[in-house]
């Protein structure tokens, strides 16, 4: 058997060393020990040992299966480190048992020269051994030892860093527990894990829902907005955070019960019924409260009755009666429309009409807001009063602005004195007014007339009418020789006494303001019959033009007040007055023009917060929330739950 | 210099180290993983075990809010319990609308159809599939228990035998169709498959709701072979509209449809 040798060894590379480095040692070490130039005693050897590796070395057919035949250990595998262990670890206990064959030696007397292991032995068989452990080795297994230590010290820091952490924790937990704003704001800044963490303490949730009760008005609305869903439910399914929650909103509600605002108890129970849905105690609780509710509604509504039924008591005294009861009804929510004295409207006019007469505005005022917080429906008569209410405030402005030269604020203050004819003769009746008025007209007159350059017919009544005003003035004749208003002349209509007394009612209702609605009767309706008895009758038809004129400078007034909704139904009333009036098309054209540019102003205000809604029907999604095209299609698919009108309303308009 | 004495003792320690490392973050994660029911479960034998249902019960109540026994529910009406599911399930609370279906398929005087539609579609919400195909099941015998006319009506596009275009519902087709065949094939019933159409539709009206009748057998025969010869197919052209608008758009939708309805073979 051919005794191996490590080729690679004698050339002195490393057994992976490649063919340029082999091609090197070769020629280094061939020159070295050249027979021709070493002085090597084993050189021709050593020579024919260099060319027998590098032959087989240096071809690759050749190395491969010396390699494989020889074992060889590519440096820093797994098998190189093992196999310099083992080496070390061999090399090691031949020097320790050659240590112990010279120690045994010595103590036999031998010398070392003898049989005892000699130095130079020892050191050659330290300098011949090729099984010397690497140096790499010890440094490998420090580096290995430090990684393993900063690992180490790394556990510690974070271990420590936790500890400080849990105390940071356990401060904030006592800061909450004592109620500290500080803490709370603490936590709610916190990330879901920490706060997961804070709350873990004990007491902690209790501590938490207690400070939000106290500062907050809905906090169990107020949790998820700070927490996220997740804690929120965390807290709430504590055990001393539920009872807390009751106790708490049970004592409210029952608060709420005995003051008789059943609404807003209502109102706190659902809040506890949403967190809580499916809770005995609140469920029960909700049925005793709407038994209580419908108890409490029984014995309001018969106090109602009880005051309505006071018809001996003065009206404010039986009406506040009746809105007392019914605000409480409304405190613990009314289910059902409350009956109502049909009387009342013509009462409350009547009681603001005499309080008005009696410039009593404030007593006029208690009454009409009276009459609207308990009849909140809409009523034309209420309206008018409220505006013969402003406008007598305004009676120093109308008479000093009727005193003066500005004829546009003339002209707008006698169209609004059309609408209060008791006003109108008070104001008339002062004489700068009468003054002033006079001046007025004779410039409108003259106006016309110089226009038409002083050629006017005038017809003789209105030059005898003239005359008698110059006669007035001149003090030769009296006012009341003119007339008053313009169709109540002094001169009967019709001598039928029926027809007079009709007309007479029919005044009636005209001054009470009772144009086209009102009980017992209106002037409208009171006209139409005087007319049907007698056709033509110029009173009837001078009220019906009265009843007009009332009317258009109504719904002036309201034009320029933008009321344009009262505005609307005086027009509309116009018209069942009479279809025909010239004042109508101007009047709907004015309020048109008042709507869109209402519309105009309400979309540029609304325009940069409202949010892009969708092309087609702006509507439909506030209607049917949560509707999908799919599922409404299953829907009819399905054929068991027919659609209901939002669904259909959104199957149009959002589905293709 | 160093002693290997040394060297093999660090070794051994830093191995001791690793393996103690090594060990404690298995436990920890271990110790990580989310407990289960039964893990967290308190024994009577538990030092914490307690009996006060004040303090069990909300507990009980957060972690599964629509399994708590409610005697409120018992008093309610069948329709009100029904009503309360359809809202829970418009709302997406399949749980809530889950527990509400049950309870009023319990009933004997709940709507079997109404009750069983619900169901299936909760189920269908909640991925319960074997569930929903259970209470599909039901829905077609309650179905063909109240009248011998499936409920069920597939859409169609306008002008065309292929169904209406909606992927959800085309997909929800396939499985009432395979389970509308399979029940037939099972009970061995007889039907006639009755195509409808709008007047303004392009085609014949006739051919064209014969042709979405054919449409429906066709896909039932994949399921059910015998079909072929246990159906009929009808074209009632324009004849039996609901709507009737003809405006071709969505809103008459249900007049291009086709039914099924059950004759004796």
């Amino acid at each position: 058997m051919m005794k191996y040798k490590d080729y690679y060894k004698i050339l002195g590379v490393e057994s992976n060393a490649r063919h340029e480095k082999i091609k090197q040692a070769f020629q280094r070490l061939a020159h070295k020990y050249h027979p021709d130039v070493s002085h090597e005693p084993d050189a021709l050897e050593r020579f024919k040992e260099i060319n027998e590796a590098y032959e087989v070395l240096k071809n690759p057919p050749k190395r491969t299966p010396y390699n494989t035949r020889s074992k060889v250990i590519v440096p820093y595998t797994y098998a190189w480190f093992i196999s310099k262990k083992n080496a070390g670890m061999r090399y090691h206990a031949k020097v320790f048992a050659l240590k112990n064959a010279e120690r045994r030696a010595r103590f036999l007397g031998r010398t070392k020269k003898g049989t005892g292991v000699s130095q130079v032995k020892l050191q050659k068989t330290i300098k011949s051994s090729n099984m010397k452990p690497t140096q790499k080795f010890p440094l490998l297994l420090m580096g290995v030892f430090v990684l393993i230590l900063s690992a180490v010290t790394m556990g510690v820091i974070f271990a420590i860093s936790l500890l400080g952490q849990k105390q940071e924790y356990q401060q904030i937990q006592t800061a909450i527990l004592q109620g500290d704003k500080s803490a709370i704001e603490t936590l709610e800044r916190s990330d879901s894990e920490t706060a997961k963490k804070i709350l873990e303490g004990e007491h902690v949730k209790k501590a938490v829902v207690h400070f939000y009760l106290t500062n907050l008005d809905s906090p169990i609305f107020a949790l998820p907005e700070i927490y996220g869903d997740t804690i929120k439910a965390d807290i709430l399914k504590d055990e001393e955070v539920y009872r807390t929650l009751i106790t708490f909103y049970f004592h409210k509600v029952d608060v709420e019960v005995k003051t008789g605002h059943f609404n807003k108890a209502f109102v706190l129970l659902d809040n506890l019924k949403e967190t809580y849905p499916f809770d005995k105690e609140v469920s029960e609780k909700y049925i005793a409260l709407q038994k209580n509710k419908k108890q409490r509604l029984t014995e309001l509504t018969q106090q109602y009755m009880e005051c309505q039924d006071q018809t001996l008591a003065p009206l404010l005294e039986r009406t506040h009666c009746m809105a007392d009861a019914r605000k409480k009804i409304e405190f613990v929510g009314i289910e059902h429309s409350l009956p109502s004295d049909s009387n009342l409207p013509a009462m409350y006019a009547e009681e603001t009409r005499l309080a008005l007469t009696e410039k009593n505005y404030e007593l006029a005022e208690r009454l009409l807001l009276d009459w609207q917080s308990l009849l909140p429906a809409s009523s034309e008569q209420r309206d008018n009063l409220l505006i013969s209410l402003a406008l007598r405030k305004q009676l120093n402005s109308i008479i000093a602005d009727l005193s003066g030269y500005d004829n546009d604020k003339i002209k707008k203050r006698l169209s609004q004195l059309t609408i209060d004819p008791t006003l109108q003769t008070e104001v008339f009746s002062t004489p700068q007014v009468q003054n002033n008025l006079v001046r007025y007209y004779l410039d409108e007159i003259l106006t016309i007339i110089m226009a038409k350059g002083g050629n006017v017919n005038i017809r003789p009544v209105t030059m005898a009418g003239l005359e008698q005003v110059l006669m007035v003035a001149r003090g030769e004749s009296t006012p009341s020789q003119l007339g008053g208003i313009p169709w109540s002349t002094s001169q009967p209509s019709s001598t039928d006494p029926d027809v007079v007394s009709k007309l007479q009612e029919c005044q009636t209702h005209f001054d009470a303001n009772r144009l086209t609605t009102g009980t017992p009767g209106t002037a409208l309706v009171c006209y139409q019959t005087v007319l049907e008895k007698n056709p033509g009758n110029s009173d009837a038809l001078a009220g019906l033009k009265a009843i007009e004129d009332r009317y258009v400078a109504w719904a002036k007034y309201a034009l320029q007040q933008n009321q344009l909704n009262k505005a609307k139904r005086f027009l509309l009333s116009l018209k069942k007055v009479n279809r025909r009036s010239q004042n109508l098309v101007p009047l709907r054209k004015r309020l048109n023009k008042a709507y869109a540019a209402q519309q105009a102003q309400s979309t540029r205000i609304s325009k940069p917060i409202s949010k892009p809604k969708p092309v087609k029907a702006p509507f439909s999604s506030s209607i049917c929330e949560g509707c999908n095209c799919s599922d409404l299609l299953k829907q009819m698919s399905m054929g068991v739950k027919p659609l209901t009108g939002a669904q259909r309303n959104f199957l149009q308009t959002q589905c293709h | 210099m160093y002693s290997i004495i040394d060297i093999h003792s660090l070794t051994k320690l830093t191995l001791l180290i690793l393996g103690i490392a090594f060990l404690i973050s298995c436990v920890s994660q271990q110790t990580r993983q989310i407990p289960t029911e039964a893990d967290t479960k308190i024994t009577p034998i538990s030092p914490i075990h307690t009996t006060d249902s004040r303090i069990t019960e909300p507990v009980i109540r957060v972690k599964n809010p629509v399994r708590v026994e409610n005697p409120v529910y018992d008093s309610l009406e069948t329709d009100v319990l029904l009503d309360k599911a359809e809202t829970a399930l418009e709302n997406k609370k399949y749980e809530e609308a889950l527990l509400f279906f049950e309870l009023a398929a319990k009933r004997s005087d709940t709507p079997l159809v109404r009750t069983y539609a619900g169901l299936y579609q909760t189920h269908l919400k909640l991925k319960q599939t074997a569930a929903a195909e259970d209470a599909f099941r039901r829905l077609l015998e309650a179905s063909f228990k109240k009248s011998d006319k499936l409920n069920f009506k597939f859409l169609f596009s306008v002008n065309s035998s292929e169904f209406i275009n909606d992927a959800d519902l085309r997909n929800e087709y396939s499985f009432w169709l395979r389970q509308i065949a399979r029940y037939l094939d099972e009970k061995s019933l007889c039907s006639h498959i009755v195509g409808h159409s709008t007047v303004t539709e392009e085609m014949k009206n006739e051919e064209l709701s014969l042709l979405r009748a054919k449409k429906i057998q066709q896909l039932m025969e994949m399921t059910f072979p015998a079909i072929l010869q246990k159906s009929k197919l009808i074209g009632k052209g324009a004849n039996e509209t609901l709507v009737g608008t003809n405006s071709n758009n969505v809103m008459d939708t249900i007049d291009r449809r086709v039914e099924i309805v059950l004759v004796d073979c």
